[in-house]
């Protein structure tokens, strides 16, 4: 009996830590939304690289953003150009740096699944700010698996059937 | 058996401490700061106000309030609130503003699932210590509110008995006492009670926690001094001060 109570113990232990842990998210203030919600939001999720970022400020010198180029090796839902530009506020241009807390950050070289929107001028964004990126890593088992944002710790390969079930 | 039970027993109260450990304030990566000299640090509140706050001022005067919030013992006067026009914010002016976008804001960086975004810069090469911690040091911060895509409410409007706040409403005292968390250098808290935890619900107007001013303590009652750079460091290079020396 008392070795159940322990393991008991020692899962609830565990469980509550890990609960804690991952309650974590980076933002200013955001709404937390749920998949069905990105899902909702977004125009297409896509699976890509980072091919180069960049920053730059705006045309009145007011803001610096980042420019994310994509490689996109495919559409998870809905439809995505081969190459997308996204728009991140915040970056670095000649030192100086500009962070807008809870954007997302990207570097080259990273494999991410994104939900993409547009801004409202039009330009490609990620929907949910750092809800909508994750990183694509292999895990102990050298399975694919996202982390960060909303769709953190779905395997890749399961991924487009969970964007499936969350629109139902 | 028994020694299985008690290890059991010590592993719950020692991750019960990791999780009440875990569970604390946070500072951002890389941690940084205000300097003394530009403390108290002024910040300018949009005299605009949030168009759909139904009080005496659309929440200016509440969004002063929730500035000065985070002033007092032991740090003293840490913001100084006053309330004028804004027209937008520009990174690196010098100037910490809250920006309440019109109606009509044609381009805002906050928008959809945001409800207030803090825009801050620092310098790289900055090299300062606060204690045993190596801080960088902040030159500009602002704030910027969704104004249009969310529902805002204050604590004088929900004293109105014809207008309380709804279920579908953010009390705007709560988001600002957040966001100046983070321009004082705060990151998020993983203790859901507290003012700095990442997401705020409707109709939830938090008071300060001892974890929040734990945080603030944190920073700004350090033995402040400034570093010596390691390596190359300078403006724009990747500065280390030696505070553990």
């Amino acid at each position: 009996m008392r070795i159940r109570r322990a393991g008991i113990l020692t899962a609830v232990s565990f469980g509550v830590l890990l609960a804690a842990m991952s309650s974590v998210m980076h933002g200013s203030v955001f709404k937390t939304l749920s998949l069905k919600e990105m899902k909702q939001s977004s125009e297409a999720i896509v699976h890509a690289s980072v091919a180069s970022v960049r920053g730059s400020w705006n045309e009145s010198h007011s803001m610096i953003y980042t420019f994310v180029d994509l490689e996109v090796h495919r559409a998870l839902y809905g439809r995505s150009d081969r190459h997308l530009v996204l728009r991140i506020p915040g970056g670095i241009v000649d030192g100086f740096r500009v962070e807008a807390i809870g954007a997302p950050q990207f570097e080259v070289g990273e494999n991410v699944v994104v939900f993409v929107s547009h801004w409202k001028d039009g330009t490609p964004m990620v929907t949910g700010y750092s809800q909508g990126k994750s990183r694509v890593e292999p895990d102990k088992a050298k399975n694919l698996v996202l982390r960060g944002g909303i769709a953190d710790g779905i395997p890749l390969s399961g991924i487009t059937k969970q964007i499936d079930q969350a629109s139902r | 058996m028994k020694t299985l039970s008690r290890y059991a027993t010590a592993l719950t109260v020692i991750l019960i401490g990791a999780i009440g450990a875990a569970s604390a304030y946070g500072l951002f990566n890389p941690p940084r700061r205000w300097v003394p000299t530009t403390l108290p640090r002024q910040v300018v509140v949009d005299s605009t106000g949030i168009f759909t706050i139904n009080d005496v001022d659309h929440g200016v005067s509440q969004s002063i309030i929730a500035v000065e919030r985070w002033n007092g013992s032991p740090v003293g006067t840490l913001l100084d609130a006053v309330s004028a026009p804004v027209s937008g914010y520009v990174v690196g002016d010098g100037t910490s503003v809250i920006y309440f976008p019109g109606q009509f804001d044609s381009n805002p960086d906050c928008t959809g699932s945001c409800l207030a975004l803090t825009v801050m810069s620092y310098d790289p090469g900055s090299e300062t210590c606060c204690g045993n911690t190596d801080m960088k040091t902040m030159n500009d911060a602002d704030v910027i509110f969704n104004t249009a895509g969310q529902f805002w409410c204050s604590e004088l409007e929900d004293q109105n008995p014809n207008d309380p706040c709804s279920g579908i409403e953010y009390y705007v005292e709560q988001v600002v006492t957040h966001e100046m968390g983070h321009l004082l250098g705060l990151a998020h808290s993983s203790l859901q009670t507290a003012v700095m935890y990442a997401t705020s619900a409707t109709n939830e107007n938090k008071a300060l926690t001892s974890d929040d001013l734990a945080g603030r303590n944190f920073i700004y009652t350090c033995s402040f001094q400034y570093g010596t750079c390691q390596g190359g460091g300078g403006h724009g290079g990747d500065c280390r001060p030696f505070c553990y020396e």
